[in-house]
């Protein structure tokens, strides 16, 4: 793995702990607290400093650290976590996350950065102030632990850690440098000494430039505790040998350090003192007893006292031990919860155009097969159909995430802006685990942010005039999903004042966007928002107001091949329905023709398909009357203007099968339509196929698809096509109109 | 001084020749029917499934503001792909054949006309000479702009 790997994953993990910082966070501010979610900060901080320390990106350890304290004293109830506090915490994170984003140059290089840095560091010294003094004392978890025996509490301040690293020899090829381990553990506090042991260094005809020879004994003094020391060596810990001595050691426990570690004893002896960790009459005190030992009692004698030295090395940080192993199994737990494995976004793209392809392959042979009349061949290709269709639907459900995530992030949203705004706003959230396409869910984050801006500025009232009103202060939102058919929707509703139909009416006029006189209903009122341009806002606020934002969240949402229902009561609130595909790369078509150019239907819009001829034109108009209701249609050849193109082949069709008028009614939002065709083909599993950039402008077709046997049929967009039937009747009529006067 | 020479793919519609950069040509193939894309203007001729990739097919000939090409059996597709800044894109033109891959000289490439060519003269990269026939040497990236000719494609739906 190459050090550029291996940083990556620490953007992604700071990416994640930043995520479960930010939602313990916004449970915090709702009023939950307790001693877990506390840990989960506190940790989140934690492993994020750790990681950055062994990256040498100091600016993000230094900055974690002072935050990480603060934790550290809330979980200790040292503090009370307040709202000032969660506030300022919140602050931190977001700092936590710019600096993430950067490196220690480029963050020297900002001093807009810098200035954040010290800012937030100051509002911190509140909560931070005492703790330098307190934790050697009275916080530290080993000096908890150790204040049994007074002597080596006392000891403690005054006492160095002792760590000696027995890197592994390959560390440097994985891409760890040994250096900045070392320089990481001073951010910890003060390296007192350190000696690096040379023995195994090899003669020059041996050297390997990526084998690590060295091993290092050092001792730190450090207010940190045994976990975070620990940390620091998170990365190489599996296959290296490192011990960590605690200040309040006793002289035991290095014999037993010194009997573990490969080199000679009294050499390693000396070592130590060299580092100061043992002084040199203890230390000879101590051999002195062991080899008496040894010599009294022989070889049961000295594995005897080694395993008594080593039970009471771990004995006396058994807690320490302990937490530390409930951390990696909590770890664990969660890690099991959900069960994921990361892939490469473009691998899983990948694998789904192949399996389109597989299924297009599947038709061709299916379409064969039927020609053969043979029917084991039938038969087996049916069986194959069938696993084809697992296998889609398998790949498929790989894309889907469940739109909570993207939920979840609107509450940190509402929060500021109601903040901003100052106006109080509960969001509630139902159907996170509604599933829908990762590539949707991408692409909805803005149009949504958009809505949900709008809403809390324009919809929701602000306290006075809640209380006025006799609603509660507490406005309320809410984001929901749900599946309604083979679409999803999702609902962005507000208890607020609704939308001010007389506003958006003389706001459209003044701005040209309508005719003093035109008669509107309310849905074509309310979609008058989403008209480039228009705002109705009195004052240009920061958040919304600049008449950009409503547009583009059609146009975004259009493009997912969705759809905005909207609707308002003045005074009650407003609700946004954005109704969504389940997925954008294969859908269940439904094969027609027209004037002999193949066209697919969306399964999902279709109602029913009936047979015109039975149903009587309703005088000279494009209408029907279907069980008593009138619906209009459109003619396909008619809209998009087809002529039989190859007139030679186009008789031999007709010869084989005369065109028969047929009528699919199709259904979009509460728009009921027939489109009326020559030949209805069936059912069709297809592969969409953009059409690319040349025919963006071609409205009712959405994209392309081929068939088994290779023709390419269009794929209808049926409120596009809807819509494009309605401007041409606009512009006929014009036409029309003008030739009469 | 060493002369830069650059390959062309040469070809012939309504016997005029016509020369293409090497490098932004894919494959050729043969003619096999096309499928007309609704509503669009003359210059589209439709689309054609390339091994499962829907390619847009160009008449080069209505483009360079000509009379639209005739199909015959021996028409093909030249295949080309352009990279153009904003994205990559793979195009289909109309040829009434293809004749050969050339190396020219830059020294024997002329400047356009001014006028007389009766092509628009961005769309030229140069004129080449050969065996006293002049070949037109296009410039793909101007002529088959998918920018531009989106802009031509909402302008004629409109």
């Amino acid at each position: 793995m190459s050090l550029d790997a291996v940083l990556q994953t620490f953007y992604v993990e700071a990416q994640e702990h930043l995520e479960s910082m930010e939602n313990v966070l916004l449970k915090m501010d709702e009023g939950e607290c307790d001693d877990e979610m506390l840990n989960e900060i506190f940790r989140s901080a934690h492993t994020i400093k750790g990681s950055a320390g062994i990256f040498g990106l100091d600016h993000i350890v230094n900055f974690t650290h002072v935050v990480e304290n603060v934790l550290d004293r809330a979980r200790d109830n040292e503090i009370t976590v307040e709202k000032a506090l969660i506030d300022i915490i919140f602050k931190c994170r977001d700092h936590i996350q710019s600096l993430v984003g950067v490196t220690l140059d480029e963050f020297n290089a900002q001093t807009d950065l810098q200035k954040t840095d010290s800012d937030l560091l100051e509002a911190l010294m509140p909560w931070a102030s005492e703790s330098s003094n307190q934790t050697i004392t009275e916080k530290d978890p080993i000096a908890e632990i150790t204040t049994d025996n007074a002597q080596a509490n006392e000891e403690a301040s005054d006492k160095f850690w002792h760590i000696s690293l027995r890197l592994s020899t390959d560390c440097l090829k994985n891409g760890m440098d040994p250096l900045s381990f070392i320089k990481f553990l001073s951010s910890l506090g003060e390296i007192k000494h350190i000696e690096t042991i040379i023995d195994n260094f090899p003669t020059a005809s041996d050297y390997d430039a990526e084998t690590l020879y060295f091993a290092y004994e050092i001792s730190l003094q450090s207010d940190a505790n045994l976990e975070a020391i620990e940390n620091t060596f998170m990365f190489v810990q599996d296959d290296s040998d490192i011990s960590i001595l605690p200040p309040s050691a006793k002289v035991d426990d290095y014999l037993a350090l010194i009997d573990k570690l490969p080199e000679e004893n009294q050499r390693l002896g000396d070592i130590l003192v060299n580092c100061g960790s043992l002084t040199k009459h203890s230390l000879e005190l101590a051999l002195i007893s062991q080899s008496k030992e040894t010599s009294g009692s022989g070889e049961e004698g000295v594995n005897h006292k080694l395993g008594e030295l080593l039970t009471e090395q771990h004995k006396v940080p058994e807690t320490v031990v302990n937490a530390a192993l409930n951390k990696q199994q909590q770890n664990k737990s969660q890690s099991q919860e959900g069960k994921q494995i990361r892939i490469d976004s473009n691998r899983l793209d990948h694998l789904i155009n192949l399996i389109g392809e597989l299924v297009i392959n599947q038709q061709r042979i299916d379409l064969l097969s039927k020609n053969s009349k043979n029917p084991p061949l039938i038969e087996a290709v049916d069986d194959f159909e069938n696993f084809t269709n697992q296998i889609r639907d398998a790949a498929l459900s790989l894309r889907m995430v469940p739109i909570g995530g993207t939920f979840q992030r609107f509450k940190r949203l509402v929060r500021d802006t109601a903040q901003e705004l100052g106006k109080e706003v509960e969001l509630t959230i139902d159907g996170a685990e509604t599933e829908l396409d990762r590539l949707m869910v991408e692409k909805l984050g803005d149009p949504l942010t958009h809505i949900v801006r709008n809403a809390m500025d324009h919809g929701l009232e602000s306290i006075e005039e809640r209380r006025a009103v006799g609603k509660s202060v507490k406005g309320q939102l809410k984001l929901s999903a749900y599946h309604e058919a083979s679409h999803i929707v999702i609902a962005i509703s507000d208890d607020g004042n609704g939308i001010d139909k007389e506003r958006v009416r003389e706001k459209a006029i003044e701005k040209g966007i309508i005719n003093a006189d035109s008669q509107l209903t309310d849905n074509e009122l309310f979609h008058l928002i989403f008209h480039p341009g228009f705002s109705t806002a009195a004052a240009v606020t920061n958040l919304s107001g600049r008449g950009v934002g409503m547009d583009v969240v059609k146009r975004n949402v259009e493009a997912l091949q969705g759809s905005i229902d909207i609707s308002s009561q003045t005074g009650v609130g407003s609700e946004f329905k954005i109704r969504l595909p389940l997925t954008l790369a294969i859908i269940d078509g439904f094969h027609v023709e027209a004037k002999g150019t193949h066209f697919i239907i969306p399964q999902a819009t279709i109602i029913e398909c009936i047979d015109l001829a039975n149903h009587l034109d309703i005088k000279g108009r494009h209408c029907i009357n279907l069980r008593g209701e009138m619906i209009p249609y459109l003619n396909m050849a008619e809209i998009f203007n087809l002529t039989s193109g190859d007139e030679h082949s186009l008789k031999d069709t007709m010869l084989q099968h005369p065109p028969k008028r047929e009528l699919v009614i199709v259904q979009f939002g509460s728009d009921v339509a027939g489109i009326a065709v020559d030949t209805l083909n069936g059912e069709i599993q297809t592969v969409v196929k953009p059409l690319g950039p040349i025919f963006k402008a071609l409205k009712g077709i959405g994209g392309s698809s081929l068939l088994g046997n290779g023709d390419i049929a269009f794929i209808l967009d049926v409120p596009q096509l809807i819509e494009l039937a309605i401007s041409n009747e606009i512009t006929n009529k014009i036409t029309s109109d003008e030739r009469i006067s | 001084m060493v002369e830069k020479s650059s390959q062309f793919l040469t070809f012939t519609i309504a016997d005029e020749h016509f020369g293409m950069d090497l490098h932004q040509t894919r494959e050729i193939i043969e003619y096999a029917g096309i499928t007309q894309v609704p509503l669009m203007p003359q210059f589209i001729s439709g689309v054609i499934n390339l091994r499962g990739e829907v390619v847009p097919v160009i008449d080069l000939s209505v483009r360079l503001g000509r009379q639209p090409i005739t199909i015959h059996k021996r028409t093909c597709v030249i295949v080309i792909e352009l990279h153009t800044s904003e994205q990559h894109c793979v195009l289909g033109l109309l040829a009434d054949a293809v004749n050969e891959v050339i190396d020219i000289s830059s020294s024997n490439i002329e400047d356009a006309p001014a006028f007389g060519a009766k092509i628009r003269a961005e769309f030229i990269q140069g004129i080449a000479k050969k065996d006293d026939e002049f070949i037109v040497l296009l410039d793909a990236e101007k002529t088959l702009s998918p920018r531009e000719l989106a802009h031509l494609v909402e302008a004629e739906l409109q």
